[in-house]
């Protein structure tokens, strides 16, 4: 028998609860939280798609940018401002994203890079991480991998690293075409 | 290295165990970081970035980094659920059993890797996981046993204790502390192990690949090992040789979980 609790009308549903909380097992308790996790898991997975669905179609090139500079003792280059064609080619000499402006990802891990006109190449490309990372493979030898910094249905922003004459991270923003 | 428990154990236990285990933590992290372009221990930075992409409602990479979260949770659930409920039946056992399981799960990525891995999103998310699983078991196990002393996968922790003590040592009275210089010594061990075995794990992955992680594996097998062929040489020899002198015992922490301690008694 409880004792009586008189006056306070919250102390008694405080016995209540104390009691409740020892008679409940701890099992249930730490099944409830592993059930409200996968639930909340399958609602944020249901409402969200993966990178790797939104990534694939055709993409085409809207700008090249500044995003951080190192160093820009001449004050000429300054975040934000565009990379003119000249720069843009010097900086991506190397890379396996040269002169590609239209880039179109394949469900079976294939990206064709071409400029609209003769130039198409068949690379590899994976997502790494938790989708933020994309990984581009040429010929089982050179590999490149860009940060994905925003990828919606009809935007894409990829930041990379240069330190030709521009020390800093470039962007390149892309907008879906198909 | 695994039979003692809590404030039983001496430094010198501390430091072996805490050095094997932080070798093999600083292989795993780094190769996964390499391989999969995620951390399998940085817990502190998965919670910022969890933070981050809450704020940028990129709904997709919440629901995997707050999944990563709570596998490295289970995996330290999961050990000291295994050490609290068997250690009085055999402490070695339950010391050993996070162990293999973490051993499991390392194989089960290096095998996976390098026989089945096609780079798709969903393995990577799937095998970052195994990861931070095998390192919450880990790291249960270690922060366990030890009292609390040794955690292989908690460098900040580390780094923030060892500015306190280095601080401390400034003043002559805490110079001469033993506890504080022992504790000292196993924090600089098992960040300069711990640094090693990243080193090691972005050297050999350049020519092993997923295999770097049977060379963690192994390491951990010799911390299971270590105690079993030390068992096995007390079982034979003990009773023609003088009994052992008790080992010296030196508490490193106080005993923040004394409750538990009580509850599964002295195992040595």
């Amino acid at each position: 028998m409880y004792p009586k609790k008189i006056g306070y009308p919250n102390s008694s549903y405080k016995y209540l609860m104390r009691n409740i909380r020892k008679k409940i097992h701890p099992g249930f308790a730490y099944g409830g939280f592993l059930a409200g996790f996968l639930c909340l898991f399958l609602v944020l997975m249901s409402n969200a798609s993966s990178p790797d669905r939104l990534i694939l179609g055709s993409w085409e090139e809207v700008s090249w940018e500044y995003e951080k500079v190192n160093a820009h003792p001449d004050e000429k280059t300054l975040p934000g401002q565009v990379i003119e064609d000249g720069m843009r080619q010097r900086i991506a000499g190397d890379l396996i994203i040269h002169k590609a402006e239209k880039w179109q990802f394949l469900p079976d891990g294939t990206l064709r890079l071409s400029d609209g006109a003769a130039m198409n190449n068949a690379v590899q490309w994976s997502l790494k991480g938790r989708g933020h990372v994309l990984m581009m493979q040429y010929d089982q030898a050179l590999e490149e991998s860009y940060t994905i910094a925003k990828l919606t249905e009809n935007e894409m922003v990829l930041h990379f690293h240069t330190d030709i004459e521009v020390r800093g991270i470039a962007k390149i923003a892309f907008k879906k075409i198909r | 290295m695994l039979r003692k428990f809590s404030n039983s154990r001496s430094l010198k236990d501390n430091i072996r165990l805490g050095v094997l285990t932080a070798f093999s933590a600083g292989m795993v992290n780094v190769a996964t970081l390499i391989i999969f372009f995620a951390f399998a221990s940085n817990v502190t930075g998965h919670y910022a970035i969890l933070a981050e992409e809450i704020s940028k409602g990129e709904w997709y990479q919440v629901a995997v980094v707050m999944t990563w979260i709570l596998l490295f949770l289970v995996g330290s659930f999961v050990s000291n659920f295994i050490i609290i409920n068997l250690n009085r039946k055999n402490a070695y056992v339950a010391h050993a059993l996070p162990l293999l399981l973490e051993i499991a799960c390392l194989l089960t990525v290096g095998i996976y890797g390098e026989y089945a891995y096609q780079g798709t999103l969903t393995e990577t998310e799937i095998l970052v996981a195994f990861m931070l699983f095998a390192m919450g078991l880990q790291n249960g196990l270690t922060a366990s046993i030890s009292n609390f002393s040794v955690k292989t996968t908690h460098l900040t922790g580390l780094t923030t204790d060892l500015g306190i003590l280095f601080s401390m040592f400034t003043q002559k009275q805490y110079r001469t502390n033993a506890v504080l210089v022992g504790k000292a010594k196993l924090l600089v061990a098992i960040a300069i192990s711990y640094l090693t075995g990243g080193v090691a794990a972005g050297l050999f992955y350049k020519q092993l690949e997923f295999k770097v992680f049977y060379i963690v594996s192994m390491v951990i097998v010799v911390v299971i090992m270590y105690d079993y062929s030390k068992l096995r040489f007390i079982k034979i020899f003990g009773r023609r040789t003088r009994p052992l002198p008790k080992e010296t015992t030196q508490p490193l922490a106080p005993p923040e979980h004394e409750q538990a301690v009580k509850d599964v008694g002295e195992l040595v």
